[in-house]
């Protein structure tokens, strides 16, 4: 079937989705749930009453604090505990407590020791960013460690230039796929910090609409989280595959 | 279906892998135990220093006896995961019946996939106060939300477990010509069932904290009203003694998942999707 | 003049408790400038002997002398050819072949213009800008082979190198590292399970039995080189000995799975 086929049933889909959202609508109440048309204009209104822009705003400068942190110790951390084994069995039971904990516990012991604001909630958009990335390259350095390093080893390629030129460079797709995977989960991060530290940022956005049953408005908020959540995941993927053309599979 | 392909890899893995590898990890090693060993020994030394700050395993195990006497905890929990196992089975079934039509008709596959992948990529728990308005504040909210938040983790696996089940096997059944409902139950079905297992596998972590996100919401009774309680007094031994039971709750879920589905699909390696 | 002496080599693993014998009293001797094959079942230990000659793994007794001295580890002497090829996926074809020059040839220049020698001489000219992912399974390996010659060793160390390539592709394969072998004079060990290409190939044939791996025979190859296929496997001194190394690998087997 020709791609422009397939889209045109996407089109259609989206259409037909549409006209049920709106015949549905037409019978209940707006609170509950308003027309498309409704919240095609709250969102006109979220947009140029600054709202939307001022949300966002917030919660990207604690997003890129803590996807910068996690990116560094993620990757840091990963390579060193793919490389160097010991390491990973000291310290793995822990992280892997931690990880098993489902993120939204650890909410009182940040606020506990960070407080609600900025910081606190960076630091808990960093708990959901972090392991992903860390994870993902830790099991990738470890995929990688036999067969590139033995052959590194057969043509008697030095420790440090082994590192260099071959783990590094075997670790790139994993990077990549780390800290794609990473970013999506800090969304998660950043809408649990607007509801249950303090609610600023796109999180406490949605929180008060929903808490005001402004009903369409709050749609019109779902819905930009939707579309930051998409084109993060597809834009990086489709980045991904082009900085890494050799890896076929992830 | 170059597309096609793109966007369900775009899908494949956000968390998951990496909580099979600790949870699975039945060789100890000596390495471990030093490691737990140095981690309880720092945290009470730390404990004597700022107990206010990062408590210690002894207050934190008194604070956990105290719990369970006069908190209630053990129904607390017990509630919660009642609660999440309803509406995670619910979830489950919902999922995967999509995940076999989607797998089975390309045309659905082809109309509904980018909306899937949009779901996918969406921290869905964002939707909760929407939920609550139209689900109000019981325990209806509750199983909805889970459904909600899990679903989507069913769909993609139980359609590629489909999708390559009918393409190994699909040739083999016309050839013997076992046909309709013999197909899809002796067939399709097992055939796609590592895969459905692994779905359930990633998304046992996501059930629990739709389920905790929405207790800790609305106060509705359970693990998330532990949590806002601790949030609320800040008291460092409380909690510590909430985040330990959190994660024992999700490392019980996980090693319980993990177990029904290698029995389930004994036959054949893990899949991860 | 001897470029490999294995001297009573054995090998062994210990894995949970448990200890499996690799190879034992494994004897064998390789001229310098020829071509031996080493051939047996799956699981015989010919990889992990050829692995042993690379020093990639110890050896758990015995010696193996190279040019009459005791390896301890790989060296710039011996070069590997991996099975799966074992290219690094996001270097060039020019890329990988330079690799194991970095740190010894100093000047880029120079690492690349010795690459493009051995690209060319492997028929790959054309493809020094592609990645190993654009490139057929025969066509990575002869960058394997390239890469391996590129450090200009004294012995070449093949691991069953066209196992994974289709039946045309591996006779290509084969005329084209006979080729190279007489251009080169390198010293070859050649592992491999087919009966068929250690005949068409080498000088002699060590045929393994398994567990624990030791050398149960060894043939002589009674043809000269150039070799001419058809004329080599018409020959009816090549079906004689293709019988009997089949009836000795059978009969091991045989022994194995009563």
């Amino acid at each position: 079937m020709a791609p422009a086929r397939d889209w045109a049933v996407r089109i259609a889909t989206l259409a037909v989705l549409l006209l049920i959202w709106q015949q549905v609508a037409q019978r209940m109440s707006a609170a509950i749930l308003p027309t498309p048309a409704r919240v095609g204009a709250a969102a006109g209104d979220l947009l140029t009453g600054g709202e939307l822009a001022r949300a966002w705003g917030q919660t990207a400068v604690q997003v890129a604090v803590a996807m910068a942190v996690a990116a560094v110790a993620g990757v840091g951390l990963g390579l060193l505990f793919g490389w160097y084994r010991p390491l990973d069995q000291l310290l793995s039971p822990l992280l892997g407590a931690l990880f098993l904990t489902p993120r939204i516990a650890l909410v009182p012991l940040i606020a506990l020791w960070f407080g609600l604001q900025d910081l606190a909630k960076i630091v808990l958009i960093l708990a959901f960013g972090f392991f992903e990335v860390f994870f993902t390259v830790r099991d990738g350095v470890r995929g990688i460690e036999r067969s590139y390093v033995e052959l590194a080893r057969a043509y008697c390629v030095p420790p440090r230039r082994t590192l260099r030129s071959v783990v590094l460079p075997a670790a790139r797709p994993y990077v990549l796929t780390g800290l794609r995977l990473g970013l999506v989960h800090a969304l998660v991060g950043v809408v649990l910090a607007g509801f249950f530290l303090e609610t600023s940022g796109i999180g406490g956005l949605i929180y008060n609409l929903g808490a005001a049953f402004r009903t369409a408005e709050l749609i019109a908020a779902l819905l930009s989280v939707m579309v930051v959540g998409l084109a993060v995941n597809v834009g990086l993927r489709r980045l991904e595959i082009r900085l890494t053309p050799w890896q076929v599979t992830r | 279906m170059k597309a096609a392909s793109t966007l369900s890899q775009t899908v494949k893995a956000p968390s998951q892998r990496a909580w099979t590898s600790p949870a699975r990890a039945t060789g100890i090693r000596p390495l471990h135990v030093a490691g737990v060993a140095l981690a309880l020994a720092g945290w009470q030394v730390a404990g004597a220093v700022r107990p206010d700050f990062t408590s210690s395993p002894t207050l934190v195990a008194a604070e956990l006896l105290r719990l369970a006497r006069d908190g209630d905890l053990l129904s607390l929990v017990a509630g919660t995961v009642g609660t999440l196992l309803v509406g995670w089975a619910a979830a489950a079934v919902l999922g995967v019946l999509a995940g076999f039509l989607i797998g089975r008709y390309r045309l659905l596959a082809v109309a509904l996939e980018p909306y899937l992948v949009a779901l996918y990529s969406v921290p869905l728990i964002a939707l909760v106060p929407l939920m609550i308005i139209w689900f109000g504040i019981g325990e209806g909210f509750l199983l909805a939300t889970i459904v909600l938040a899990t679903a989507i983790m069913l769909v993609f696996p139980t359609a590629t477990g489909t999708r390559e089940s009918v393409r190994a096997y699909g040739e083999l059944a016309r050839a013997y010509q076992v046909t309709g409902r013999r197909f899809l139950l002796k067939v399709v079905l097992p055939g796609a069932l590592p895969y459905i297992a692994a779905g359930l596998r990633i998304s046992v972590q996501r059930a629990l904290m739709a389920v905790v996100v929405g207790q800790f919401l609305v106060g509705h009774p359970g693990l998330g009203t532990l949590l806002g309680d601790a949030r609320a007094r800040l008291d460092a031994d409380e909690v510590f003694a909430v985040a330990l039971v959190a994660l024992a709750v999700g490392a019980l879920l996980t090693a319980l998942v993990g177990w029904a589905g290698r029995r389930l699909s004994a036959w054949r390696p893990e899949v991860t999707t | 003049m001897t470029a490999i002496e294995v001297d009573g080599v054995g090998k062994s693993y210990t894995g949970k408790g448990k200890r499996t014998d690799a190879l034992s009293g494994v004897r064998l001797s390789v001229p310098s400038g020829g071509f031996v094959s080493l051939l047996g079942p799956s699981g015989c230990g010919k990889t992990t002997l050829l692995k042993c000659l690379d020093g990639l793994v110890p050896v758990t007794e015995g010696e193996i002398r190279v040019g009459g001295v005791p390896i301890t580890g790989p060296g710039r002497d011996r070069a590997f050819v991996f099975q799966d090829f074992r290219l690094l996926p996001w270097r060039t074809v020019l890329g990988n072949v330079a690799f194991p020059l970095e740190g010894v040839v100093s000047s880029k220049a120079e690492r690349e213009e010795i690459a493009r020698r051995h690209i060319e001489m492997v028929g790959l000219a054309d493809f020094e800008r592609h990645h190993p992912h654009e490139l057929s399974g025969g066509m990575q390996q002869r960058v394997g082979i390239a890469r391996a010659l590129a450090v200009d060793p004294d012995i070449l160390l093949m691991d069953e190198p066209f196992g994974a390539l289709d039946a045309q592709t591996r006779e290509l394969m084969q005329i084209e590292l006979l080729r190279i072998w007489e251009l080169t004079g390198k010293t070859v060990v050649f592992v491999t399970h087919s009966v068929d290409e250690a005949l068409f190939l080498s000088q002699r044939i060590a045929v393994f039995s398994a567990r624990p791996g030791r050398v149960a025979a060894e043939f002589e190859v009674p043809f000269g080189y150039p070799r001419d296929e058809h004329a080599v496997r018409g020959d009816s001194r090549f079906t004689d000995l293709r019988h009997d190394i089949w009836r000795l690998l059978k009969g091991d087997t045989n022994a194995f799975s009563e």
